[in-house]
């Protein structure tokens, strides 16, 4: 999975970017201006749902009803909910409401994925079928904007959450453009209170920890992502069926570091955003690479994600309170989903097996106890397992994760002798610096932001360090999902 | 699964009294060397693409001067390189003694589709046009991309008049104004005129059209051009290329199919070749749409050769024309010595006006 759009991530005015001249020098200023320069509740959430839309229409205007839709049902749905007299009709409305939520999903994301692996099992078992593909365009966003919608409702549901005041408070939540396209997957329950007391001049202690996170955000994205992405990632996993064993390595930990300053940059930005407008986003990672086991790890990794999985699935399964098997079925089913979530191929659904899989010998062992005691060994038992989990993620398909995982376990030896693909030894060193930030910094949720002027020069001068280099955009890697 | 609810936890806010101070200085400093940057750029314009320049620009703003050349070609040759900059140093002199007839190198940096016609319409509003073949160098990437005119093009006083203006890519404004591309080359433009002026240009064109390299020929000639690091290192970029681009541009496609018809209503006769490229590309370009691309580029041409609207010369691999992969600056450009072995089988003339 290039950091170029795959499968498919464009729309007829190409891709929505916070790493983009226009974002950052026309649409932020203009919309930052207009939301603080309102001065009414009301025109307010009218003016940030509008800008959102026009955000997401600049990808592709004809998804746009498609999100007003989504908002509308769920809206009506928690109303309907809420309202209701019987248990039996609160339960058909969400019952409905899931069916309409995920028969989206359903078109836009997995129709083609569910009839063409049917299609292939067909034509093993010696029959020709020709059953249609509908080869639509996947909406930017929408694994996000539908569980940000789901959580709504089930929240309602089971009684706690009220229903949105109105449905602009409802649509403003649902489209607003720091969480829109990638997340995190933020709660109406959390939000709430929020948009029923907006902030009605801008604080400048918000501003400074938003400003912050937005320039590190970018710079994790565009200084460091793209950076190793293109000089190393992409031109190693081009030849991922060929790579020798070192090779293999590099291009395994080239994208460990790549996915993760990507998308935690890109959450950094959307805290950024949303402090820079007065709101507060829940943090989407802890350090990933510093856990000490795979549960820590999903603890800590795109959190929003795994709390959601958590609270909306796994624990209706049963959660832990239930035998050892009756766990590891809840787990494998949950991590199954949750990397079907992340899209349609089976190279994602294998990486969620994989993790469930990881999660459930987990489980088995701190049941014995028989977790290793040294955090050293820990940590680097995790790191290991996840990396083998992103060579599943990133390859474009199952054979080329084997390949890539054969080589690198030594089993098969290609020739290799792709190290001159590297752009240069900087994207090495890169690397290498990047994983040292991952094992020993803090993390920027924790860090004490400087406050001082020279401070305030140097993000500054970062950020257009930054912009220098939109001229080459590179799509966020979970735009896709 | 998780049972921290961690994730619900927002960022804590810690006011201080420097936080005002802290906010303006960012204002300041943001906007400042923003500013500082585009005026520089603007003001030395060192890709030539605003027309503004105050000091040399480090590439040629070609497409003018190229077109002030042909003006001052009395009489107006009869052959016409057409193609992007891997067409600009294949010589004209060496067309005139394969064919006798007076020739032209109209070979421009970054040449797609859109520019290859609007130069023919150039040639044929000009009094004296008595061309009669022209010799294009059909690479994939002037077919690929978005159709439309770029900015070099757009900004050309003289061609930019033979083009159907297209709205520009509000991106594109701001990339030529404040990218890491153009804040260095302004720098460098500027360094230049200002401590090295002999280092400009790197390049010079002839009266006929053709680039040369004074400064990389003496290179080669005392054995110091460094042509692998070269060649691996365009290698790369040509390759990333071709990693983000899929599929012929169907609106270039067109626009060569609009340059071939009016050509050919003109009874201009159109060569086509692809210029080949050094093998380390080719290697290196496996698993991008290189070859794909360059497969779909030479269908179109066989195509077009069919409906009679031009002439296709299989020049691909160096074995199509006796090249040598030492006779290269870099992955894509030719020296002198793999020009003229091309032209001569261009023409079927092997061994012609080759250099030694």
């Amino acid at each position: 999975m290039p950091t170029g759009c795959w499968p498919r991530c464009t729309g007829p005015r190409g891709t929505v970017l916070f790493n983009s001249y226009t974002f950052v020098l026309v649409f932020l200023p203009l919309a930052l201006l207009g939301w603080w320069g309102l001065r009414t509740h009301q025109a307010r959430l009218l003016f940030l749902t509008l800008a959102s839309y026009l955000f997401y229409a600049w990808w592709d205007f004809r998804f746009v009803p498609l999100m007003v839709l989504s908002t509308s049902a769920d809206y009506a749905a928690g109303r309907v909910i809420a309202a209701a007299r019987s248990s039996s009709r609160r339960t058909a409305a969400l019952i409905l409401l899931l069916a309409f939520n995920l028969g989206i999903l359903a078109v836009f994301k997995y129709y083609d994925f569910f009839v063409g692996s049917l299609e292939g099992l067909a034509r093993l078992l010696g029959s020709q079928p020709e059953w249609p593909l509908l080869q639509v365009v996947l909406p930017v966003g929408i694994s996000f904007y539908t569980f940000n919608s789901i959580s709504y409702t089930i929240d309602v549901y089971r009684g706690k959450l009220q229903p949105a005041r109105s449905f602009l408070e409802f649509s403003a939540f649902v489209a607003m453009f720091p969480h829109l396209v990638a997340g995190p997957i933020v709660r109406y329950a959390d939000m709430a209170r929020q948009f029923e007391d907006l902030e009605d001049r801008p604080r400048p202690a918000g501003w400074v920890t938003g400003l912050w996170m937005f320039g590190l955000g970018m710079a994790k994205k565009v200084l460091v992502a793209d950076v190793v992405a293109r000089g190393l990632v992409d031109p190693l996993w081009d030849q991922a069926t060929g790579l020798g064993s070192g090779e293999a390595w590099l291009a395994a930990l080239g994208y460990t570091v790549q996915i993760y300053f990507d998308f935690s940059g890109y959450s950094d930005m959307a805290v950024g955003l949303a402090l820079l407008l007065g709101f507060r986003f829940p943090q989407n990672f802890d350090s990933p690479y510093q856990a000490s086991s795979i549960a820590d790890f999903w603890r800590r990794w795109h959190m929003s994600l795994s709390f959601w999985l958590r609270d909306y699935l796994y624990i209706p399964l049963g959660g832990s309170r239930a035998s050892a098997a009756l766990v590891g079925r809840n787990l494998l089913l949950t991590m199954f989903l949750g990397g079907l979530w992340h899209g349609a191929a089976w190279t994602f659904v294998v990486w969620g097996l994989y993790h469930g899989m990881l999660l459930a010998f987990h489980a088995a062992l701190r049941r014995r106890g028989w977790v290793p005691r040294s955090q050293v060994l820990s940590v680097a038992a995790t790191f290991l397992a996840v990396v083998v989990g992103w060579v599943i993620f990133r390859a474009r398909s199952i054979g080329e994760a084997l390949a890539v995982l054969g080589a690198m376990t030594g089993l098969r030896a290609p020739e290799g002798g792709f190290m001159h693909l590297i752009d240069s030894p900087w994207s090495l060193v890169l690397t290498g610096a990047a994983l040292g930030v991952c094992f020993l910094a803090p993390n920027t949720w924790v860090i004490r932001f400087p406050r001082t002027r020279l401070a305030a020069a140097l993000l500054a001068a970062l950020l257009v360090a930054c912009i220098l280099r939109f001229a080459q955009p590179a799509p966020f890697v979970y735009f896709q999902f | 699964m998780a049972k921290s609810t961690r994730a619900h936890r927002p960022r804590p806010l810690r006011p201080s009294p420097r936080d005002g101070a802290f906010l303006r200085a960012f204002a300041v400093t943001f906007i400042g060397l923003l500013a500082g940057i585009a005026a520089l750029v603007r003001i030395t314009d060192p890709l030539a693409v605003f027309g503004s320049a105050v000091v040399p620009p480090i590439v040629s703003a070609d497409r003018d001067y190229k077109a002030a050349l042909y003006r001052a070609r009395v009489p107006s040759p009869e052959v016409v390189l057409l193609g992007s900059s891997r067409v600009k140093t294949l010589r004209p002199e060496c067309v005139t003694a394969l064919t006798g007839s007076s020739a032209f190198n109209f070979g421009v940096n970054a040449g797609v589709a859109e520019d290859f016609l609007a130069i023919f319409r150039f040639m044929r509003a000009e009094p004296g046009f008595r061309l009669r073949q022209i010799l294009l160098g059909a690479e994939p990437e002037a077919f690929t991309g978005e159709a439309g005119v770029g900015r070099a093009l757009a900004q050309s006083r003289v061609l930019s008049r033979f083009t159907a203006q297209a709205p520009v890519d509000p991106d594109r404004l701001w990339s030529d104004l404040l990218s890491q591309a153009s804040l260095t080359a302004a720098l460098r433009s500027a360094w230049h005129y200002g401590f090295d002026r002999e280092a400009l240009p790197q390049e010079a064109l002839g009266s006929d059209g053709l680039q040369v390299r004074p400064l990389w020929d003496d290179a080669i000639r005392r054995g110091r051009f460094p042509q692998q690091s070269m060649v691996l290192r365009t290698s790369r970029t040509v390759r990333s290329r071709y990693l983000q681009e899929t599929r012929l541009s169907a609106g270039r496609v067109a626009q060569l199919h609009q340059l071939l018809r009016e050509a050919r209503n003109a009874g201009v006769l159109v060569t086509a070749f692809v210029p080949p490229v050094h093998p380390a590309l080719i290697r290196d370009a496996a698993g991008t749409s290189f070859e794909r691309l360059t497969e779909d580029l030479v269908r179109v041409l066989r195509a077009a050769q069919s409906d009679g609207l031009l002439q296709y010369v299989e020049t691909r691999s160096l074995h199509d024309f006796a090249g040598d992969s030492t006779l290269y600056y870099d992955a894509i450009h030719m020296t002198a010595g793999n020009a003229d072995r091309l032209l001569a089988a261009l023409y079927r003339a092997p061994g012609h006006c080759a250099v030694q």
